[in-house]
């Protein structure tokens, strides 16, 4: 669970300015603050609704050079074990 | 098919394209058949029909974009029949495209372009990672996707996904009516992924989801940040002793 915080469009953010409403989702669960923030969560009588706001394939792009990065410290991380 | 021309259109052409300030201003319009209303405050300085972005583009230019079928597709010529199929407007400003609200006046009605999919059952397989047991049928229009389980410990998920991808480049909407039953506690989700492995439906790219007890209308979801091609996913969640039936008359995605 992460805590996520929506402006008034319905905007995530990942701190808040104050203005913004916390709410506690799993949708975000490992993903990346540039991923989060261009995405809507949404809670109406339809439901809870989540969709990007920034083209989605940008999105998809930050997340997997997220990804990469983790990989690359966690492999980085392990040789130095090993080496230690 | 590409046209592209300065103005409304010649004599020779079975179409106009026009701009109107306010969307109130369109629909008080009755122009000519098959007229394209554009609403827009900039001035339209030329418009270009094409499936693929013009290149190079022009400021104030309208791009309406076209596919392989339209639900206000018409003849762009008086004689002769040259098809036009047209999905959605974009004009170009300040060095991008942007998206237009757009209708054409056809029939003495101002219409969107917009895609129904066909609900038959042979059009959905199970989801490969969301798997509990399920039943499907299709009768008197209606889609009914059901799923049951006795006590256990748990909820349990059943997924289904509509086997041809759809291309929602030019669409903004995906609006689903339906009626949603339960008996006690369960989930229901409906999303659009471009990742068929994924294990729940709040991993899908855009997701609407709900436990309410039973309901009967739309639900609408914002799709147009998604481009190209993603999977119309529905999935249901039952808790112990749970019924749950997901009865669908639409799925419409709207320009």
């Amino acid at each position: 669970m992460k805590t996520i915080y929506i402006d008034s469009d319905h905007r995530c953010h990942t701190v808040d300015d104050g203005t913004r409403k916390a709410v506690e989702t799993d949708c975000f669960d490992d993903k990346c603050d540039a991923f989060v923030e261009g995405h809507c969560y949404e809670v109406s009588e339809n439901g809870v609704a989540k969709y990007p706001w920034k083209p989605y394939d940008q999105l998809e792009a930050a997340q997997a050079q997220y990804e990469a990065m983790l990989t690359d410290m966690d492999q980085a991380y392990a040789e130095g074990v090993a080496n230690a | 098919m590409v046209f592209n021309v300065t103005g409304g259109g010649g004599t020779s052409l079975n179409f106009a394209v026009k701009a109107y300030a306010t969307e109130a201003e369109l629909l008080a319009a009755k122009p000519k058949e098959n007229t394209i209303g554009i609403i827009t405050e900039t001035p339209i300085t030329s418009w270009i029909f094409s499936a693929t972005e013009p290149s190079p583009a022009v400021p104030g230019q309208v791009w309406i974009t076209t596919g392989t079928s339209s639900t206000v597709a018409f003849n762009a010529l008086k004689k002769n029949g040259i098809l036009v199929y047209p999905l959605s407007a974009k004009q170009y400003v300040g060095g991008v495209w942007v998206s237009r609200n757009s209708q054409i006046y056809q029939g003495s009605t101002w219409k969107s372009a917009e895609h129904h999919l066909p609900l038959y059952v042979q059009n959905w397989a199970k989801m490969p990672n969301i798997t509990y047991a399920y039943t499907l049928d299709y009768t008197d229009d209606v889609l009914t996707f059901s799923a049951s389980k006795g006590v256990t410990d748990r909820v349990e998920y059943a997924g289904i996904y509509f086997t041809e991808p759809i291309d929602l480049t030019n669409y903004s909407k995906l609006r689903i009516t339906g009626a949603w039953t339960k008996n006690a506690t369960a989930y229901f989700g409906i999303g659009l992924t471009n990742d068929l492995t994924i294990t729940q439906i709040t991993d899908a790219a855009a997701c609407i989801n709900w436990s309410d007890n039973s309901f009967t209308g739309e639900k609408v979801l914002d799709v147009r940040a998604l481009s190209g091609e993603f999977y119309l996913v529905m999935t249901l969640g039952v808790g112990d002793g749970v019924t749950v039936t997901a009865k669908t008359t639409d799925f419409l995605f709207e320009a």
